[in-house]
């Protein structure tokens, strides 16, 4: 009977992703027709048929408009999907790893690292997202071995860390920011987190850093499991904690350094997306990581669609709507939490 | 089976355990007794290696424990924990399948004979029922089932357990000393468990170690340790031996 049972949900699983995948390739299309310029989603088609067919384009569509779709809004919003799994995916792990469901990318330092990299980067003559990389690096790196490594990670040596690393890292950023004045106001813009710089290229070395460092989690799903029982219990079983959190902790900073040199800090996605994940699936990671993959790319997505949308003319930093909309759903996991203290 | 040769632990200069040499033979049942604080449980992780302890004090058949890799490790020794995280949202099924992440593949999936294996440990701990029920909502004592189920599953040759019964009334505490008997017959395992219920320990355990202090006081066979005067110095004489049908009980002593 529990055969039955496991087959059913498995199929019912599938079913889901199948149904995910598709409901994201919709919205991805019908997101690449929003934005100031006003094209519909018949010319959108047109023109991405054309392009990879190689084929003549109808003297209606404009090659502004080509230039438009093809070169700004698919990469942007290509961009807004890998953003999504990864800040989804590794705010999961960290939660996992941690056994903290506070735990999130940009509280370990990463963002205020990355800013600092940037600012320096900008005032050694022009931001690249190699300073950013190396920023965000340095400052989790930081926040990790603070918090002890090898022994028992405290959640609240954690957090307490990360603050420290932060304010620190801050500090330097508004000496500099004071230093060179208003110069900085594109490191400013792009630490709220944007998505208007993405293309091809960038998408492409995104790529190439998720695929692998993706994979590599999926493979440790069920390290993640057994980690959710407690440092003891999976070492009891035979996970080596000490190793396999090291190597998620490198594989993690990794991940989120390379996106965030991209595009900017982009807060609470990795927080609160696992969060929805467990809550309406489970605990297991074995279901856990794909479906955070998949909601943390509709829900950038749909925050992008909105920062494009809500602004007449312009955009709103994405960082901005992501933490208008995750903040009230922190605040409520906070005031669950006291309710259930008291 | 297990040795431990000069055993020495301390947390910032205050000595947890001192000169600990006891060994453990193959088939049988071994209960680590004393007061609060004594240093039993902190024995007991030693002996898992959950607290690492230096080399050559702790040996598996001739082997110093630290040369064994951690997955290696799991399949020789396993452990029950006093308090285990049970505010996840895995169901029963789930929780006895990490018992078997040694054997499982790099995707995390078992083979159809670990699956038998855990639907037999689910109908041999009477457990069968709560398959697919999240652990979260089980009773403390049918918890601790799956969670030694969890630990059967491991297939070790040693079975540690931190006071299984401290969360159990009485009438569950005895019922889980029967199931954790049975199962070491049936399994052939040693078994190693730190127990504060005396009466429990004597009537489960075929010897018993008695901790004072981080230092093994007594160790001796069972029925021999109810009239120990050394158990009785240990528990500053608050305990008294009562006959019952030709069986020794410990009852406690009141001053009020």
């Amino acid at each position: 009977m529990w055969q039955l049972n496991k087959k059913a949900t498995i199929r019912n699983i599938r079913l889901l992703y199948f149904l995910l995948t598709i409901g994201i390739i919709l919205f991805a299309c019908i997101s690449v027709t929003i934005g100031v310029a006003d094209i519909t989603l018949g010319e959108t088609f047109a023109i991405i048929r054309s392009k990879l067919m190689n084929s003549p384009l109808t003297s209606q569509i404009s090659q502004g408009q080509q230039m438009i779709i093809w070169n700004l809004r698919i990469p942007r919003i290509l961009m807004a999907l890998l953003t999504g799994i990864n800040l989804a995916v590794t705010g999961a792990v960290y939660q996992a790893i941690f056994r903290n469901d506070m735990a999130d990318p940009y509280m370990l330092g990463v963002s205020s690292g990355a800013s600092l990299g940037a600012a320096i980067g900008f005032c050694m003559g022009g931001f690249s997202p190699i300073y950013a990389f190396t920023g965000a690096l340095i400052a989790n790196g930081l926040v990790v071995l603070l918090s002890g490594l090898s022994g028992k990670i405290s959640p609240i040596r954690l957090l307490l860390a990360g603050l420290a690393i932060n304010y620190f890292f801050s500090a330097f950023l508004s000496f500099i920011r004071i230093q060179t004045e208003d110069k900085n106001l594109a490191v400013f813009i792009w630490g709220m987190g944007t998505l208007n710089a993405a293309s091809y290229e960038r998408v492409g070395i995104l790529l190439l850093v998720t695929v692998p460092i993706l994979l590599l989690f999926f493979v440790y799903r069920k390290e993640l499991n057994m980690l959710l029982m407690g440092e003891e219990a999976a070492k009891a079983m035979g996970v080596d904690v000490t190793q396999v959190r090291k190597k998620l902790l490198i594989l993690s900073s990794m991940l989120i350094a390379t996106n965030v040199a991209f595009t900017g800090t982009i807060g609470f996605v990795g927080l609160i997306i696992p969060h929805v994940a467990r809550l309406l699936f489970g605990s297991n990671y074995k279901r856990t990581l794909p479906l955070c993959g998949f909601f943390g790319m509709y829900f950038v997505l749909f925050c992008d669609n909105l920062a494009r949308a809500v602004s007449k003319g312009g955009e709103l930093p994405l960082g901005i709507v992501t933490a208008l909309l995750g903040a009230p759903y922190f605040m409520y996991l906070i005031y669950r939490e006291r309710k259930k203290v008291g | 089976m297990i040795k431990i040769q000069g055993l020495n632990y301390h947390v910032n200069d205050k000595p947890i355990l001192e000169d600990i040499c006891i060994s453990f033979e193959k088939g049988k049942t071994y209960g680590i007794i004393g007061p609060n604080g004594a240093g039993k449980s902190t024995l007991l992780k030693h002996i898992m290696s959950l607290i690492k302890p230096p080399k050559h004090k702790i040996y598996y058949e001739g082997k110093d424990i630290t040369d064994f890799k951690v997955k290696e490790y799991a399949k020789k020794v396993s452990f029950v924990f006093q308090e285990n995280v049970r505010e996840v949202d895995f169901s029963v099924h789930e929780i006895l399948m990490m018992g078997r992440y040694t054997r499982m593949d790099l995707w995390g999936n078992i083979a159809q004979s670990d699956e038998e294996a855990i639907e037999a440990i689910l109908e041999e701990l009477h457990i069968t029922a709560l398959r697919n029920r999240k652990i979260s909502t089980l009773s403390g004592g049918e918890a601790q089932k799956v969670f030694i189920g969890r630990a059967l599953l491991q297939e070790t040759p040693v079975l540690l357990l931190d006071e299984p019964t401290s969360m159990l009334d009485m009438h569950n505490g005895i019922e889980m000393m029967e199931c954790i008997k049975g199962l070491k017959e049936r399994h052939g395992l040693t078994v190693i468990m730190v127990i504060h219920d005396l009466n429990l320990a004597f009537y489960s355990c075929d010897e018993l170690i008695l901790l004072e202090g981080g230092k093994v006081v007594a160790k001796d066979a069972s029925q021999s340790m109810t009239t120990s005067e050394i158990l009785r110095e240990v528990y500053q004489n608050k305990l008294k031996v009562i006959q019952e049908k030709g069986k020794n009980y410990i009852v406690p002593v009141m001053n009020y």
